[in-house]
């Protein structure tokens, strides 16, 4: 088997994609209502020195995926363990997005087509992502990244005539508390689900890639949201935390003329594509996690039932839509903890502790050599 | 056999795509009744009744548009949505929908429970224009006759769109007024149509505001203080004012204006300053006056800033009297300094009596319309 | 047509051409040896048995006028043969000449090849199986009285159609021959473009029944060896009986043989031939056929015509853009205006909605299916056109659109807007002729997902088709290569085309070898 490799470029569209997957659907820190910007912002600054950790624990080991890492730290016994808790959670999320999506193609647009079906369809694609690989997904991210991205910007602009930058006022209204407990969720949703990619940044072709990939990409991604948030406070104002989606309805005021209007269903594009990117990826580190539990030779014969599971969780998931976003705003904070801040902590400390000591092992018998 | 079997099961995968799926949302587009207009009644036996304008399509070359009005009456509005569909065979479609009419009846009730069904559900859109039918039914707004046109819901919109030119009346859509009663720091203000007798026949005409207390009707102004009320909140564009010089009426077409808002709150007062600065020129004079006077000029633009204040006056002091703050004055004292209100709202004394407002007036007028003597 | 007899220069390189392993054994159909006798008139026989059933071939004994002892008979194949030469540098020489029998009969064939024959190709056998197969190709195999070696002298010469342009991818600017169905002719015609001894032919011969002769081109310094050494192993794997065309070879050698992407080019033109060459790609000449094969290819060659580059660089990039976005649109368009019009109403403004729900007034089809069924009716119109002479041809167009263009409308058996969409997605497929294949099949697929989930079906198709492409390889270079990555000289070529004096390196990974196309670029 040729070993794949990811360029940085691909690297970083790859990682913003993740990041913007479900999170320019459902808003991020929509709770701080017209704060929510600095909640992303607070989000972006809590997340920089994870964002470091996880960089560093690949450029220590580097060219070698998060499984492998795992065993050779903690041994073939704890670590499985470890890594059934890391596929677990790239397994829910997989099923999170899936479902947050197929939720808002049935709410906004399907509303008789039973979900399942929906969210087969979709699996589909998701389970023919993973089984080309990596290389392949990284590749599609890179063609995608710009149709998101100047879909937004063109979105932006044309919805400015809709705008009240009255809105924003009063910065802090609801003092300074909620706004750091919001920009915690923000913290944990979008930015430090990004853990997963720790499953496929074994691809990069140099040791310092790593840092650059988590640093460009996260501010870029920060960037998109932030700026997207903004836009939301400007045209739903107090109303952003009544819409289960608020970019798609404050895109839906756009009117240009009298003949385009109802824009908001060509933005469902970017939707498709970061959240098919997003779901992608969590299917193919969760099926490489699995592959690694079991010792397989190969992860791409468990993608099929993998993902056919998936789909079948993200239906279970949840009754109804209200759940969901009560989950996504209350709960999931709370739950991703141990696999987004003490999981990544365990392995890096352990980590840099082996690596002191190796080097000081290497130095000890260069000293001897001289 | 295999081959066989194989390309049995792949044609009964493909044939199963086709007769099983492809079904659940698919809709034809002239199995649709294109709703342009709405308008809510109180039922006489339920709490509704829904009356819409549906968009009648004739002709296959030579597209024929007309318009039919019915009525259904049901317990809540999606009730009496689903039960046109037992009139007139095909399903009802909202995507399109131009205005929404609502009676001064329900209004005076609780309008949230009407918007409800327009703001959530996902195939209405949420920024359809909303009118209060003032001194008639909202059936009988769409039921009227037609000039010029042939669908009366469009016929609205248009004026609608076109306020700016008169500032007479507002617009107002289904996502403002209830982004507006979510605040509960500003009073609701919607447009109010009625009918206006021409000849023997029936035109809509759409003139002044309803003002809203929390969710419920309170008050109408007409159309001139719904103008002095777009001036307080910095929404004129056009417009006309009338003055008298010498018991000679005067118009000044209104070329542009802009409204600040300056607030403050010292020692738990509020005042809220407003700064008045509008540009016009003299448009329609009845009899002769020498415009190259620049002290006439200079009177004029007194008289009208005199004018402009009292009305100004006229209208905070009606506002004040059914404690409806329709200039959002609150939401920007709110805004401007969010922990002195806080104070204030503790000690339950935001009331809109309570806010002072002061007002200045400067009119500029630039020209004198194309010829300096008339 | 002007038909003109190939002269027979240069035809000893196809003497060279190896025959594979295997491939000779169906030949030994001959009952003897294998070896000639001494004396003529058995060795004739022996021929005669060979051929037997075939009257094409001619038996021409004569004699020297000056010694009866020299005897001799030629075989050719009438057809095959340039008889005047044959007539004119061996008939007459062996006639007319005055030279002697040498003593042993070995010496006669060295006197008759050195001293006789003015012809430049002439070589002696021994072997029956390669004079037998030296005649099938239009050789002539002179037999001697008392020897049992024969000469082999090449004389192959058929008609053939003369170098004409071509009639897929016309051009305004630009080169106007086109290749023939003569190998040779095709040799020749890019060995005139590039006069430099780095241009390597490698000959093979495929078809076990028709021996065709195919002919792999390339520059050495600029081809990459691992592109050749797989080409000529998957050449080498091919087990066919016959090759008629180079589709045959085209689909022998494709990287995915189940994939509606071409992963081989072929061209009529010498002039893209050549460039393509020069970009590092190998071209394969199969004889028979004037199409040549170009390998690596990848999707961007489908957008790129060969008179964008002759033309001025901006409105040759607007032409690549036109052809790209056409691309998109001819794949998209039905379904995307099928999931507007049936799931998405909300999107069309009210005015268009009201006039695409009059049209469709009476019409009993649901519109996914009339769709379909004008898209297959245009095929079916365009296949039809294709095959027909230009006259009828014409007539086909016009049924074609009376009926379907008007005819339908009002007897409402289509709406009037599935008809606007057939004939945009129709004419648009024309803007990249070689992508016609793999559009047709795009299309349905992509009408058939759009038709049961909307605009959401259709992306999922979009993606499929995406995930397809991204994972599928030309000869181990990735098929998008260039459209994805718009890093430094990539795309200078792709979704655009740079100006020449900016165009300084080659693709890369095709080009790999050598990446240096212009060494600087002061000629600008």
């Amino acid at each position: 088997m040729i070993r794949e490799r990811i360029t940085d470029k691909e690297a970083t569209c790859l990682l913003i994609l993740f990041l913007l997957g479900s999170s320019i659907l459902v808003g991020i820190g929509v709770r701080a209502k017209n704060d929510a910007w600095l909640a992303g912002i607070l989000g972006v600054v809590f997340f920089i020195p994870f964002a470091l950790i996880y960089a560093r624990i690949q450029s220590i080991f580097h060219g070698r995926d998060i499984f492998e890492i795992t065993i050779l730290l903690y041994g073939k016994v704890f670590g499985r363990i470890l890594i059934i808790i890391f596929s677990w959670y790239s397994f829910h999320l997989g099923a999170l997005v899936l479902r947050n999506f197929c939720e808002f193609v049935h709410v906004e647009s399907f509303p008789e087509t039973p979900l399942i079906v929906i969210t087969l369809c979709f699996i589909t694609i998701n389970i023919a992502a993973a089984r080309s690989g990596i290389e392949v997904i990284a590749r599609i991210a890179t063609f995608c990244l710009p149709v998101v991205i100047i879909l937004f910007l063109l979105m932006e602009i044309l919805s400015i005539s809709t705008m009240d930058f009255n809105n924003i006022k009063p910065i802090l209204g609801n003092g300074f508390s909620k706004v750091a407990d919001v920009g915690f969720s923000s913290f944990s949703f979008p930015f430090a689900e990004s853990v997963i990619l720790l499953g496929v940044f074994y691809t990069l072709k140099k040791r310092e890639s790593a840092v650059k990939v988590y640093m460009k990409g996260v501010l870029a991604a920060g960037i998109v949201l932030i700026t997207l948030t903004l836009v939301n406070i400007f045209v739903l104002g107090n109303m952003i935390e009544d819409y289960y989606f608020p970019s798609y309805a404050s895109f839906s005021f756009i009117k240009v003329g009298d003949f385009i209007q109802r824009m908001e269903g060509t933005i469902a594009i970017s939707y498709v594509l970061t959240s098919f990117i997003k779901s992608s990826i969590c299917l193919f580190v969760a099926c490489k996690g699995i592959a690694a539990v079991f010792n397989l030779n190969h992860y791409k014969f468990i993608v099929i039932q993998t993902g056919l599971i998936m789909a079948y969780f993200s239906l279970i998931l949840y009754d109804n839509i209200e759940e969901m976003v009560d989950w996504f705003q209350n709960i999931y904070q709370f739950y991703a903890i141990p696999f987004q801040i003490i999981f990544p902590l365990f392995i890096w400390v352990c980590a840099e502790i082996r690596n002191r000591s190796e080097k000081r092992d290497q130095s000890g018998k260069g000293k001897k050599g001289v | 056999m295999m081959t066989i079997k194989k390309s049995i099961t792949v044609l009964l995968l493909i044939s199963m795509i086709f007769t099983l799926t492809s079904c659940w949302n698919y809709k034809e587009v002239n199995q649709l009744n294109i709703v342009v207009g709405a308008a809510i009644d109180k039922g006489e036996s339920n709490n509704y009744m829904l009356t819409v304008e549906l968009i009648h399509v004739k002709g296959n070359a030579d597209v024929n548009v007309s318009s039919e009005v019915m009525s259904i009456e049901g317990d809540t509005l999606l009730d009496a949505v689903r039960r046109f569909n037992s009139i007139t065979g095909k399903r009802a479609y909202w995507a399109h929908i131009r205005v929404v009419i609502v009676c001064e009846d329900i209004a005076s009730e609780d309008l949230s429970r009407v918007l409800g069904f327009f703001v959530e559900d996902a195939e209405t859109r949420s920024d359809v224009f909303i009118v209060i039918s003032r001194e008639c039914k909202a059936k009988d707004i769409l039921n009227a006759d037609l000039f010029m046109e042939n669908v009366v819901a469009e016929t609205i919109n248009r004026s609608l769109k076109n306020s700016k030119v008169l500032s007479e009346f507002q617009q107002a859509s289904t996502f403002s007024v209830s982004k507006e009663l979510k605040t509960n720091k500003k009073s609701v203000t919607i447009p109010t149509i009625s009918l206006l007798p021409m000849d023997d026949k029936k035109a809509t005409f759409i003139n002044g505001t309803a003002i809203f207390k929390d969710n419920k009707l309170t008050a109408f102004i007409d159309g001139s203080e719904t103008k002095t009320m777009l001036f307080l909140k910095n929404d004129i564009e056009s417009g006309v004012i009338v003055t008298k010089y010498n018991d000679r009426n005067i118009t000044l077409e209104i070329l542009d204006n802009t409204t600040r808002i300056k607030t403050r709150i010292d020692n738990d007062v509020m005042t809220v300053n407003v700064l008045v600065d509008t540009q016009a020129a003299i448009n329609e004079v009845e009899r002769d006056i020498d415009f190259s006077d620049i002290d006439i000029i200079k009177d004029i633009e007194k008289l009208s800033e005199i004018q402009l204040v009292e009305s100004m006056e006229g209208v905070i002091d009606k506002a004040k009297h059914y404690g409806t703050d329709i200039f959002g004055f609150t939401q920007k004292l709110y805004e401007n300094h969010p922990k002195k209100f806080r104070q204030i709202e503790n000690l339950g004394e935001v009331e809109f009596r309570n806010i002072n407002v002061d007002i200045s007036v400067k009119v500029r007028i630039l020209n004198s319309g194309e010829v300096s003597k008339l | 047509m002007v038909i003109i007899v190939e002269k027979n220069t240069k035809k000893h390189i196809f003497k060279k051409a190896k025959s594979f392993e295997g491939k000779t054994k169906d030949e030994k159909n001959t009952n003897n040896s294998g070896k000639l006798t001494k004396s003529l008139n058995r060795n004739i026989t022996i021929f005669q048995s060979s051929f037997s059933n075939d009257d094409t071939v001619i038996f021409r004994k004569f004699q020297n006028q000056y010694s009866d002892k020299i005897k001799c008979c030629i075989i050719i194949i009438e057809g095959m043969t340039d008889i005047e030469h044959i007539n004119r540098r061996v008939i007459e020489p062996l006639q007319n000449q005055v030279f002697q029998r040498p003593k042993s009969s070995v010496n006669l064939v060295d006197e008759v090849q050195n001293k006789v024959l003015p012809v430049n190709d002439v070589r002696q056998s021994t072997r029956l199986n390669e004079m037998i197969k030296a005649v099938c190709y239009g050789d002539t195999v002179l037999l001697l009285d008392g020897c049992d070696v024969a000469l082999i002298i090449s004389s192959r010469g058929w008609e053939s159609r003369p170098i004409s342009e071509p009639e897929s991818g016309k051009v305004v600017r630009g080169p106007r021959e086109g290749f023939t169905e003569s190998i040779i002719k095709n040799v020749s015609l890019i060995r005139r473009k590039i006069k430099n001894p780095n241009l390597k032919f490698k000959l093979m011969e495929l078809g076990k029944q028709t021996h065709t002769a195919i002919c792999i081109t390339y520059i050495e310094g600029i081809a990459l060896d691992s592109i050749l050494t797989e080409l000529e192993q998957r050449l080498n794997r091919i087990d066919i009986d016959g090759i008629l065309d180079s589709g045959y070879v085209q689909e022998l050698i494709q990287d995915e043989p189940l994939s509606p992407f071409p992963t081989v080019g072929s061209s009529e033109r010498p002039d893209v031939v050549v460039a393509k060459m020069l970009e590092g790609r190998v071209a394969i000449i199969v004889d028979g056929s004037p199409f040549v094969l170009t390998v690596p290819h990848i999707l961007v060659e489908s957008i790129q015509i060969n008179e964008d580059y002759y033309n001025h660089f901006l409105f040759g990039s607007f032409n690549r853009f036109l052809r790209a976005a056409s691309a998109i649109a001819t794949i998209s368009i039905p379904a995307v205006y099928l999931a507007i019009v049936t799931y998405h109403q909300e999107m069309i403004p009210t005015q268009l909605l009201i006039s695409i729900s009059a049209s469709l007034e009476g019409v009993p089809l649901p519109t996914s299916l009339s769709l379909i069924i004008m898209m297959l009716i245009f095929d079916i119109l365009r296949e039809a056109g294709t095959r027909m002479p230009t006259a009828i041809g014409q007539a086909v167009n016009i049924v074609g659109t009376l009926v379907l263009g008007q005819a339908a409308v009002d007897a409402h058996l289509v709406s009037s807007p599935v008809i606007i969409v057939t004939a945009i997605s129709g004419i648009t497929t024309f803007m990249h002729p070689t992508m016609i294949e793999s559009v047709v099949i795009l299309r349905l697929v992509l009408i058939i997902a759009a038709s049961f989930l909307g605009i959401y079906g259709y992306l999922i198709g979009v993606i499929l088709i995406l995930l397809h492409l991204l994972s599928i390889r030309s000869f181990g270079v990735p098929y998008m290569m260039g459209l994805t990555r718009l890093e430094e000289h990539d795309g200078q070529d792709s979704w655009i085309r740079a100006p020449w004096w900016s165009m300084t390196l080659r693709p890369k990974i095709i080009g790999a070898r050598n990446q240096i196309r212009q060494t600087s670029r002061h000629n600008r």
